[in-house]
C-alpha cells in the first residue's frame, strides 16, 4: 500500500525533475545551439527573432528555473523533518551531495532571475524600441556580454550540479 | 562554440566555486556542520559582484 508520505514525496521529485530538464534543456539550446546560431544572422533577422523566439524561450527558462529550485528544496526540507531535523554530523552522504547540487542549482537560479533575465529583458525591450523607431542604446552590448557570461557560469557549473545530484542517490561515499 | 572571453571566464569562475564546493563538503564532514558551506556560497557573491561591474 502507498502511503501518503510516499506520494508527496514522488509528487514532489517527479515535479523537480520535469522542471529540471525544461529548464537545463533550454540552457543548452541557449549555449549550444541559439548563440552560435545568432551570430550567423544579421542584424535584421535576430531583431525578428529576439521579441518572438528568445522572449518565448526566456519566460519558460526562467519559471522552470524556480520550480526546480522551489520543488528542490521543498524536497530537501520535507527529508530532513523526516529525519527529526538530524544534526548535521549525523547526516549522511546524501544530504552532502544533495546539498553541494541545491547550491550550484541555487546559484543558477540567481543568475537566471539576477544577471541573465535581467539584461535580456533590457535587450528584449531595446530591440522592440527599434521596430517604433527608436534608437539603440549604447549600453545594449555590455547588457548581452554580462548575460552570455552568466549563461556560460551555468552551462559549466550544470555539469557538477548534475554529478552531485546523481552521486546523492548512486555515488554513496559514507 | 567559440572559446570566447565569456566562455573562459564563465568556466574559471564555475570550476572555482565546484572547487570550493569539494573543500567545503570535506571540511563539512570533518568539522561536522554546514558551517564551511559560506565558502562557496562568498565565491558565488564574488562572481555576481564582478559580473555586474564589468564596463565593457
Amino acid at each position: 500500500m502507498v502511503e501518503a508520505l510516499g506520494v508527496y514525496f514522488i509528487a514532489i521529485r517527479w515535479t523537480h525533475i520535469v522542471a529540471g530538464i525544461t529548464w537545463i534543456g533550454l540552457l543548452y539550446y541557449f549555449n549550444f545551439v541559439q548563440v552560435p546560431t545568432f551570430k550567423e544572422l544579421d542584424a535584421s533577422t535576430r531583431n525578428v527573432l529576439i521579441p518572438r523566439l528568445v522572449k518565448r524561450a526566456l519566460f519558460w527558462f526562467r519559471w522552470s528555473a524556480v520550480a526546480t529550485v522551489s520543488a528542490g528544496w521543498l524536497y530537501f526540507v520535507s527529508r530532513w523533518a523526516t529525519d527529526g531535523f538530524a544534526n548535521p554530523a549525523a547526516l549522511d552522504w546524501w544530504y552532502y551531495s544533495i546539498l553541494a547540487g541545491g547550491l550550484f542549482g541555487t546559484f543558477m537560479l540567481l543568475n537566471v532571475w539576477g544577471i541573465i533575465w535581467l539584461y535580456q529583458k533590457r535587450v528584449i525591450a531595446a530591440v522592440e524600441g527599434l521596430a517604433q523607431g527608436k534608437a539603440a542604446p549604447p549600453e545594449m552590448a555590455l547588457w548581452g556580454k554580462r548575460a552570455t557570461l552568466a549563461s556560460r557560469f551555468n552551462l559549466a557549473l550544470s555539469f557538477p550540479m548534475l554529478f552531485f545530484m546523481a552521486a546523492a542517490s548512486h555515488l554513496p561515499l559514507f | 562554440m567559440a572559446w570566447s572571453f565569456e566562455f573562459k571566464a564563465g568556466l574559471g569562475w564555475a570550476f572555482l566555486i565546484a572547487v570550493l564546493m569539494v573543500i567545503a563538503l570535506w571540511a563539512q564532514r570533518q568539522i561536522g556542520n554546514l558551517l564551511p558551506l559560506i565558502i562557496p556560497i562568498l565565491a558565488y557573491i564574488g562572481f555576481a559582484a564582478w559580473v555586474s561591474r564589468l564596463k565593457k
